[in-house]
């Protein structure tokens, strides 16, 4: 009797027996009361937060190649930051990141907690890796190839054969290591930024880079300053 | 429950069957057949709203309010629903950022989510802030491979769970990806990191043999593949294919952290020769995943006999 039950049923059901269902949340289903009623006060008070002035912007600033005001506004910032975050054995040279995770322009006027969460969405954080001679020079071909990404602490100049580098001010060493300020998605290989991989060593320092630019604009708004940024000719392309 | 006789399915799926059917599913249920119904998510990142109308990729898909009208929904024409979530419930929103997730966990335990395991991301805060926020989800979160004795997360978090319904009983454990590397070790502290493959097998063999359950689920926030040249860096990290091809005992594997949308499941060969099906909706709460099982209650056929592909 019961292979004939298992026979009716795998007959009859080989069809049906599992079913899947991806089913997307879209404005056919409509909200639940009680959640959106546990939400509402949260949403609110978020709300008030997000539109939280932290400082003044005067002209808008913003992202471009090879250089643009607001690439050098926050590569400025967070290597100032991870100067002072990092213990004094261990100095930052510079500071390299992506212009595309730079997602909005900063228009003229109040500059909010919203809007900051706008320019940086992602939870990056700022990670430091010291990077040998040689992955020193597979950057410097990087940023010729792109044609520029936001950094800080360099002057690059460009040259059809080549290219002149200082760091600190003092002409590019090729023996020696450096310590590189980025964020922990470039460190990864984000970006084609393939020089990143295996560093001679890689702290993170667990700061998030939207942590530290609300950080630095709320110091210079406290202060009754505008933000400043300029173009000023750290990558020349010749 | 009560143990019937295990028939032995081979050689019985032969052609010469189909001459038996055309019964209808009214008369199957009387023989007994369960209906199960498996709701899952992963990586819903604090999306407590729908994308705003704006968005380029999501416009207005996703959220916490719809997603539990659409449970209420379906556990109002269901008997049997289990709901899961596969990780990295926290970050992605400002929500997360200034509520600590507080909020998500309060939406999942009124949405009646049956249990949860860790993501990387669930870490950001730390194991302090993650501890801190547990009270609020009246849910378990299994995982079975961090060890985890040298962290308060020790006492909240356990390594497997049995679940009752109809009759059948669902064994569920968790795997968490590998945090070295990942995730700052200021935050993940003691949490120590072990074989998933190893932990699934020897998880799995306990809940089918020791605790007798016809279906085992594994919650995973593993990855489903990293076979892709976008994960060129991770690429030998262990991911939910392996595990459904090195797995004995794992009828189902419900996914995370990749955020691929699996519109259909995935079906790998496992080391008995049968079909371990991984899932897997993306992220962000844009899609529910739902599995619909018919289990036999009277033959004794449950768990991975049955989890094949549908045949049209």
């Amino acid at each position: 009797m019961r292979w004939l039950w298992f026979a009716i049923f795998l007959s009859a059901c080989s069809g049906s027996i599992t079913e899947y269902k991806a089913v997307e949340m879209n404005d056919s289903i409509s909200d639940d009361g009680l959640s959106e009623s546990m939400i509402a006060p949260y949403r609110d008070s978020l709300e008030l937060t997000m539109n939280s002035v932290l400082v003044q912007n005067q002209v808008t600033l913003t992202r471009g190649i090879p250089e643009s005001t607001l690439g050098n506004l926050i590569a400025d910032l967070l290597l100032e930051r991870a100067q002072t975050e990092l213990p004094d054995s261990i100095l930052p040279d510079l500071c390299l990141i992506n212009i595309g995770g730079l997602r909005v322009d900063l228009p003229e006027g109040d500059i909010t907690i919203g809007k900051v969460f706008e320019l940086m969405p992602f939870e990056n954080e700022l990670d430091v890796l010291e990077l040998s001679p040689e992955r020193m020079k597979e950057m410097l071909t990087y940023l010729k190839e792109v044609g520029g990404q936001p950094f800080s602490g360099m002057n690059l100049t460009i040259k059809p054969n080549g290219y002149d580098c200082e760091i600190n001010g003092e002409p590019l060493d090729e023996n020696r290591t450096y310590y590189i300020v980025t964020s922990d998605y470039l460190a990864d290989g984000g970006d084609k930024m393939y020089f990143f991989k295996e560093p001679l060593t890689r702290i993170k320092t667990g700061i998030k880079l939207r942590d530290a630019i609300i950080n630095h604009f709320r110091i210079v708004g406290l202060a009754g300053k505008p933000l400043t940024s300029s173009i000023d000719g750290r990558l020349t392309i010749e | 429950m009560k143990r019937r006789n295990f028939i032995k399915q081979s050689a019985l799926a032969s052609a010469s069957l189909a001459a038996l059917g055309g019964l209808s599913s009214c008369r199957l249920n009387e023989l007994g057949v369960v209906k199960l119904t498996i709701l899952h998510t992963n990586d819903v990142h604090s999306r407590i709203d729908p994308f705003p109308i704006t968005d380029s990729k999501y416009p207005g898909l996703g959220g916490f309010a719809r997603r539990a009208e659409m449970v209420k929904q379906i556990r109002s024409e269901q008997e049997n629903v289990l709901l899961f979530d596969s990780g990295d419930i926290f970050q992605g929103t400002p929500y997360f950022n200034y509520y600590g997730g507080e909020l998500e966990f309060k939406l999942m335990s009124e949405m009646g989510y049956d249990a949860a395991t860790y993501g990387n991301h669930d870490f950001d805060n730390g194991i302090e802030g993650l501890t801190k926020q547990l009270p609020h989800a009246k849910f378990p979160f299994i995982n079975s491979n961090y060890e985890l004795s040298d962290t308060p997360l020790s006492e909240t978090t356990i390594k497997n769970k049995v679940f009752e319904k109809g009759g059948i009983r669902i064994g569920v454990f968790g795997l968490g990806i590998e945090l070295e590397g990942l995730v700052n070790p200021k935050l993940y502290g003691n949490i120590r990191y072990t074989d998933p493959i190893a932990e699934a097998n020897k998880q799995a063999a306990f809940l089918k043999n020791e605790e007798k359950c016809d279906l085992v689920i594994c919650l995973s926030h593993l990855g489903y593949d990293y076979n892709l040249e976008k994960y060129n860096f991770d690429s030998n990290r262990i991911c939910d294919k392996h595990v459904a091809e090195n797995s004995q005992n794992v009828d189902i594997i419900l996914g995370g952290h990749t955020h691929t949308f699996l519109d259909q499941p995935q079906y790998f060969t496992n080391k008995k020769g049968r079909n371990v099906m991984v899932c897997q909706v993306g992220w962000a709460g844009i899609k529910l995943g739902r599995i619909d099982l018919q289990l036999d209650r009277v033959s004794g056929l449950f768990g991975s006999a049955y989890i094949a592909p549908k045949v049209s």
